[in-house]
């Protein structure tokens, strides 16, 4: 890019000067379009619908409040650990503390537990070993409970995705399927497992896991995979007709 | 050996078409025989044995269509069997959408489902009878509580091409993966927390990948069967040394030593047959034992094993990701000094760089040039950094012994 237009891209973003105390030269940082070579201003790269990225009431307010409410707040963790909880890898090219090894480990204690739980169900079936019915896991059902919609659509039902710090790869794809929305709300479910897992011990993880993703009716993982599998299963028969 | 061996002996002496073409004859039939070798586990009477195995004859060369019509006619026998009305669930398998589950009309009433095609499970009585299965529960030091009939259990693979009558190790299989997996992860982000991902994912597969696990089988003493039912006939071995083997639908057919064919069907590989019962296995170990004990025995049979995570690094640009990474530790920007040289002028010169941040030494790295030491002295900068382990570490999941404090977490690997 020319000088020339590199002043008139300049001229046409917005920036401002930085002139600290200490420093013998002035920091040009520029906001809007991308300007190869110029530093982006952090007051708007850290800005996510208004919300300033930092431990505050404001930003914790709707993922607090949720855990405050669920037994007495039993499950709570710390504010800096919550707020890593809602900061996906994609905000700020990944300069804060992400999420992504909270839901590593946390998408893992749902795996596990989500399939004990399924295998741990009354049976009478006489292959059954020691009460567990292991033919159930591989079905349709016990697959989409870990689905990326189930999980996306826990983090909605509880309002947490209101603030969620990431960065849309494509800012004009509305469908959540593919812009990436569901993949960073499931990471935020599965990080919030993660994170109380790593905080409070497995015992309470799966507490948690039990009462909060699987038995509660509002946003019981189990419902919304059932959903899930007869749309899936009648788009498909659709398909055969067509 | 039997008449099976001598068959392959001299077709593989005769020439070049002919060979061929006799390959293809002995592929097919060492398949069909071992489909029927399967087949032949059930406890079944003489005449429903004979129309298993004519069925299967029948069906060897043919394809998934006929398999999952099968399928649908044992599931519409069942259904008047159960007491409360189930549909039947298609679900996709590598053959595409095929009747596998019998799902009942709530869905998520997990303890009413069942596979369609079993009809029967070895009993414990009979697996008692099996001295290699015996011999495999000694040799893992298995509890007794664990049955010989689940473990027989485990050592079914199951075959996607004409699902089994017997149940198989499929559901345990991915049960073990899960808890295996939770575990490793678990252990390595608690002891190594700053890996980055990739790393941990090649850590987690390093023990239990496919081939780790295939290890561990093989280690364990698992025997795969791998003979035809005509070989099994002519050596005259009761039916229940089979029950200690693994068995399997290979994707592979092996005419001769050192020659391998690769068979167009629906088989797996040996190395994902052995993960697969040794996962079965700690699955079983799981339903008997339960979860404490099945985290010794993984601790004792998987994590024994050494991995060298240092040597699953691969840096691109160790010095940028240093640099980036004391930025976001507020520290001071890593500057790389010379601290030793020997032979600038010859031909093997030796220099040694550390890499310091203010008066801190971060790394320190040798090599036949300065950008070498300098790359080192960065590499091994970073790995210090990603392969921190914190004192006596204790797992989320030993909270059930009390005094559990809380892990360390990370922040994530640096985003050049």
């Amino acid at each position: 890019m020319s000088l020339q237009r590199s002043l008139k891209t300049i001229r046409n973003n917005q920036f401002r000067l930085i002139t600290p105390f200490t420093q013998s030269r002035s920091i040009a940082l520029v906001r809007g379009e991308r300007l190869r070579g110029a530093i982006r201003d952090p007051e708007e790269y850290l800005t996510v619908k208004n919300h300033r990225y930092g431990v505050t009431e404001d930003n914790l307010k709707y993922i607090k409040n949720y855990l405050t409410k669920v037994e007495n707040g039993k499950f709570l963790i710390p504010d800096d650990l919550l707020l890593q909880v809602i900061t996906h890898k994609s905000f700020a090219h990944g300069s804060k503390p992400y999420n992504e090894k909270l839901s590593v480990i946390g998408f893992q204690l749902l795996k596990y537990y989500t399939s004990f739980y399924s295998i741990s169900s009354p049976t009478n079936s006489k292959f059954a070993i020691n009460n567990l019915n292991f033919d159930c896991l591989g079905s349709l059902v016990s697959k989409f409970i870990i689905h990326e919609e189930c999980l996306a659509k826990f983090i909605k039902s509880k309002n947490i995705n209101q603030i969620i710090f990431w960065k849309k790869a494509s800012p004009l794809d509305e469908d959540p399927r593919t812009n990436g929305e569901n993949a960073v709300y499931s990471k935020v479910t599965s990080a919030l497992v993660g994170a109380i897992n790593l905080f409070h011990g497995t015992t309470k993880a799966q507490e948690f896991i039990k009462e909060e993703l699987l038995d509660n009716q509002e946003a019981s993982l189990v419902k919304t995979a059932v959903e899930l599998s007869k749309e899936f299963l009648s788009g498909r028969e659709k398909n055969k007709i067509n | 050996m039997g008449s099976m061996s001598r068959v392959l002996q001299i077709t593989s002496g005769s020439r070049g078409n002919t060979t061929a073409a006799a390959f293809g004859l002995v592929s097919s039939f060492w398949l069909r025989s071992y489909s029927t070798s399967i087949r032949i586990l059930a406890p079944q009477s003489s005449t429903s044995t004979s129309t298993s195995t004519s069925t299967t004859t029948k069906s060897s060369t043919a394809s998934t269509t006929n398999a999952s019509s099968n399928v649908s006619d044992i599931a519409e026998e069942n259904f008047s069997k159960i007491d409360h009305s189930l549909t039947p669930e298609l679900t996709k398998n590598s053959n595409g959408f095929t009747k596998i589950y019998k799902t009942p009309k709530k869905l998520d009433d997990f303890g009413s489902y069942e596979r369609i095609s079993f009809e029967s499970k070895i009993s414990e009585e009979e697996a008692k009878l099996s001295p290699p299965l015996l011999a495999l529960h000694s040799r893992l030091e298995l509890p007794s509580s664990f049955k010989y009939s689940t473990l027989a259990r485990c050592l079914i693979c199951r075959n996607k091409k004409i699902e089994n009558k017997i149940a198989d190790n499929f559901g345990l299989s991915v049960f073990g993966k899960n808890v295996l997996v939770y575990y490793i992860t678990e252990y390595l982000l608690v002891n190594y927390p700053r890996l980055p991902i990739s790393i941990l994912n090649s850590a987690v597969d390093g023990y239990i990948g496919k081939f780790s696990l295939y290890d561990v089988g093989k280690i364990w003493g698992i025997e795969e069967e791998t003979r035809s039912e005509v070989d099994r006939f002519l050596s005259d071995e009761p039916k229940e040394y089979i029950y200690g083997k693994l068995k399997y639908e290979p994707s592979f057919h092996s005419p001769e030593d050192g020659v391998v064919e690769l068979t167009n069907n629906k088989g797996i590989d040996r190395a994902s047959a052995y993960s697969h019962a040794v996962c079965a296995i700690v699955a079983g170990y799981y339903a008997h034992e339960g979860p404490i004990a099945t985290k010794n025995f993984i601790k004792n049979h998987i994590l024994s094993r050494k991995l060298n995570l240092s040597e699953l690094f691969e840096f691109t640009e160790p010095i940028l990701e240093l640099s980036k990474l004391c930025k976001r530790e507020n520290l001071k920007t890593p500057t790389s000094r010379l601290i030793a040289e020997t032979g600038r002028l010859s031909n093997s010169p030796v220099f040694v760089v550390g890499v310091f941040s203010g008066e801190e030494k971060l790394g320190e790295g040798q090599g036949a040039s300065l950008i070498e030491a300098k790359v080192r002295a960065a590499v091994q900068a970073l790995k210090a950094y990603y392969l921190y382990r914190p004192l006596d570490p204790i797992v989320p999941s030993d909270d059930v012994h009390g005094g559990f404090k809380p892990v360390f977490a990370d922040k994530g690997e640096v985003v050049i």
